[in-house]
């Protein structure tokens, strides 16, 4: 009986013990099949949105029995972000065919192999330099079918063939009328000075422009003049932005507006300096005084010297009055304008001193000829004519003045698209399908070809290879839709010679209104 | 032995269960009724607010005629099951707003049953004679049957963030009593470009005579000139042309518009635009006409 007593107690102190026995297990050791991968690179380089990467990696399993069916496989890109890491599996197949999409950076690459039967996992990684096409080319700015406007961009990367990378803007808002794109070009101090806008019938827009990116958004709110424009005399509004000057140089892009820059909207130009500031502008220069509220309507050509890296002076149209005027200082500075006189030697900068009143129909800066200034002008008898000027900072300069002989120009009074060539005294001018070279020093005229199809575009591309006398000429008809033309000019005072470049035939679906060069890294 | 061995299991199992009872003492007595206006961000949990010693009415911040002030009261301990009044008075002595710079103030409150605060909304109207001046309005708590004022020196959480340190106006720590300061006084904004010395600048000297105009010409808002991107410089030499441009009409009609100091108001287009019409910074009327 006693000892039945003492039975409870001790089962009791025999539970407290329990947790001093350990399980140490046993060294009975199985052979497991491990996994060799081979035939993966250190290093790739691909292009996003343009290039499949391919890999085809080599799987060796220790145990000779190794079935590929008990294998799962992973491809994924780490990002190697350090505050905010991602990785994304881009595969799930035994070998690697992925169309790129990532965005521009240095990643690296997992290929991860699990055995289904133990539930081990294998990886092998490399280097994947993902490259943007969005670095170098030309962006196409035009209507597509749908009458929506769209933006492609002809991607150029060394070493590698050009290509076309279609419908790169995302037209949240449904915009239609493509009617002008330009970029500031580049510098990379000044990042938020770099812009791309685009400009259709309804308005401006600024569009995202970084090459890390794969697509491009409207950027509505910063880009919307009211943000930056403060004006406390009365001016158009809304404001549409129609230009930014000076415009970029040469094959880098170097930005000459990034601090300082004048700025065009419809109906009046702004200036402003900014270093370091953000973009603003106060009230606009198109007016005589700095006093008045009385504006002039600006023509949209503005006029510097085309070939210098600094600019200090510009010269402007002023479409109220017909004629030139120049800025009451350095472009930055300037609070007014004032209106340029001269004695008509060679040309009158008042066209109201001519008996048959002139206007502006085109002007464009050139490279050639000391960074010559061109002004297409029409009379009220529609004669045309050429005045070829220089501006020097707050000088403007008038060189000559040329007669286009109409009867030797043909189709000139229909013309719509013109491009001056700096390097010698001929006008590019397109005329339905038509492109023709009037050499207006020799009056000799020269069909450069009928393309069958609508002429949309033709400019001077005298960047984009360090090139005076590389053309663009852009066409579109229905069943090809767009097409863009690289052609060469033959510097050749006594000769008029185009002639088409390899390689530059360039396929679109838009209907193309302006092409426009892009170097930018970021 | 049966009987030990089963009296000695029985008290170990007591003392285990020692552990789990506790006596809670309930609160006795009536609750205490105090300010406790709070402040902080809106991502801070509004627990942790601070709790303020004081509250300020700036009509110098904005062109508002009317700017509403809510205090919020806070009684201690349960809610109760029943609605709870309480009032508010203004201490006569220490205020120095007068009647019509406020309005809202209820001769008595509630606390509702199942609550434990509730808040006292004011509202402040600009009037002539604090313009230039701070004015204090000070309310006290009145106790009665429900409530006491026993948080005479009131202290900080230790969670909770810093009252805002103003050596001048945080000088009352006992709840039951909150100051509210009132003042009409416009103090240079961020964005302002001139020089109170030289005069010179696209704004030129800084005075709130010189800034109303400045916004009824150019309907622009106090708002406008906190920050850079809203008043970049490029707009206020837009602003100085107009404004400029309006001194210089007044200036030639005979009709000087005067700054504070009694000086003609000027900033820098006042030169660039006003050719011989011109006068330069600290001008005084009797010097420009002679």
């Amino acid at each position: 009986m006693k000892k039945k007593y003492i039975f409870f107690p001790v089962i009791a102190a025999m539970f407290s013990l329990s947790s001093c026995v350990e399980d140490e297990g046993n060294d009975l050791m199985a052979p497991i099949n491990e996994i060799e991968i081979s035939g993966i690179e250190e290093a790739y380089h691909v292009v996003t949105q343009q290039e499949t990467l391919e890999i085809t990696p080599e799987i060796k399993g220790t145990l000779s029995n190794t079935d590929e069916s008990d294998l799962e496989y992973e491809w994924y890109l780490c990002d190697n972000g350090i505050t905010d890491h991602h990785h994304e599996v881009i595969s799930t197949e035994r070998n690697l065919s992925y169309q790129v999409v990532a965005a521009p950076s240095t990643y690296t690459l997992y290929f991860s192999v699990k055995d289904k039967v133990t539930g081990l996992k294998w990886e092998k990684e490399c280097t994947l330099n993902i490259i943007s096409p969005f670095v170098r080319g030309f962006y196409l700015f035009g209507d597509k079918e749908d009458e929506t406007v769209g933006l492609d961009f002809v991607s150029m990367i060394e070493g590698r063939d050009i290509a076309v990378i279609p419908n790169i803007l995302n037209n949240n808002l449904e915009l239609k009328g493509a009617e002008d794109v330009f970029f500031t070009g580049y510098y990379s101090f000044y990042p938020d000075f770099n812009n791309l806008w685009i400009v259709t019938k309804s308005g401006s827009y600024q569009v995202e422009n970084s090459a890390s990116q794969t697509s491009f958004n409207l950027i509505e709110e910063s880009g919307d003049p009211e943000n930056f424009i403060f004006p406390t005399i009365p001016v158009t509004r809304p404001m549409k932005v129609i230009g930014i000057w000076p415009r970029s140089i040469g094959k880098t892009n170097m930005n000459l507006a990034r601090t300082s820059r004048v700025l065009c909207t419809e109906n009046e130009y702004y200036n402003g300096s900014f270093y370091g500031a953000a973009e603003a502008y106060g009230n606009p220069i198109n007016r005589y005084s700095a006093s008045t509220s009385e504006l002039f309507k600006p023509s949209k050509y503005v006029f510097y010297p085309g070939n210098s890296t600094y600019v200090s002076g510009m010269c402007f149209y002023n479409e109220t009055e017909n004629c030139f005027v120049r800025l009451n200082s350095s472009y930055s500075f300037s609070k007014y304008s004032v209106k340029l006189t001269n004695d008509g030697t060679p040309f009158y900068f008042d066209q109201k001193a001519y008996a048959s009143e002139r206007s502006l129909i085109y002007g464009e800066n050139g490279y050639g000829n000391a960074g010559r200034s061109y002004a297409l002008m029409r009379d009220t008898e529609d004669n045309y004519f050429v005045y070829l000027f220089r501006v020097a900072g707050i000088s403007v300069l008038a060189q000559a003045e040329r007669t286009i002989d109409l009867s030797v120009a043909t189709d000139f009074a229909s013309a719509n698209h013109y491009a001056f060539y700096s390097m010698q005294q001929i006008i590019l001018y397109a005329a339905g399908s038509k492109l023709y070279a009037y050499d207006y020093n020799r009056n000799e005229n020269k069909l450069v070809r009928d393309f069958g199809a609508e002429i949309t575009y033709v400019g001077m591309d005298y960047n984009s290879n360090n090139d005076p006398n590389h053309v663009l000429v852009a066409t579109y008809n229905a069943s090809e839709k767009g097409t863009v033309y690289g052609y060469t000019m033959t510097d050749n005072q006594n000769l008029i010679e185009v002639t088409p470049v390899e390689g530059e035939e360039w396929h679109t679906d838009l209907k193309v209104v302006k092409v426009e060069y892009r170097n930018a890294a970021n | 032995m049966r009987n030990k061995i089963l009296t000695v299991c029985a008290g170990i199992c007591l003392l285990a269960l020692t552990g789990c009872e506790k006596e809670l003492m309930t609160y006795e007595g009536k609750d205490c009724i105090y300010f406790d206006v709070r402040k902080g961000a809106e991502w801070i949990d509004k627990d942790l607010w601070s709790h303020e010693f004081y509250s300020t009415v700036s009509f110098g911040s904005t062109l508002d005629d009317d700017i509403p002030l809510s205090l919020k009261v806070q009684a201690s301990g349960m809610p109760a099951d029943y609605d709870r009044e309480f009032s508010v008075v203004v201490a006569a002595d220490s205020t120095e707003l007068q009647s019509g710079d406020f309005d809202g103030l209820a001769s008595t409150y509630v606390i509702k049953a199942g609550e434990t605060s509730t808040n006292i909304d004011l509202t402040f109207h600009r009037t002539k004679h604090m313009y230039g001046d701070t004015l204090l309005l000070q309310l006290q708590l009145v106790e009665n049957e429900h409530f006491s004022l026993m948080y005479t020196d009131f202290g900080k959480a230790p969670e909770q963030y810093d009252p805002t340190s103003n050596p001048v106006f945080d000088y009352n720590h006992d709840a039951s009593v909150h100051n509210i300061f009132v003042f009409d006084v416009m103090s240079r904004p961020k964005q302002w470009a001139g020089s109170n010395v030289t005069g010179i600048g696209s704004l030129g000297a800084f005075s709130p005579k010189k800034w109303k105009l400045i916004m009824e010409l150019t309907g622009t808002t106090i708002d406008d000139f906190s920050s850079a991107k809203t008043m970049p410089s490029a707009r206020m030499a837009a602003i100085g042309e107009t404004l400029a441009r309006y001194l210089i009409e007044k200036a030639i009609a005979r009709e000087p518009v005067l700054d504070e100091d009694g000086t003609m108001m000027y900033c820098n287009a006042v030169s660039t635009l006003g050719g011989s019409n011109a006068w330069a910074p600290f001008t005084t009327p009797e010097e420009y006409y002679q």
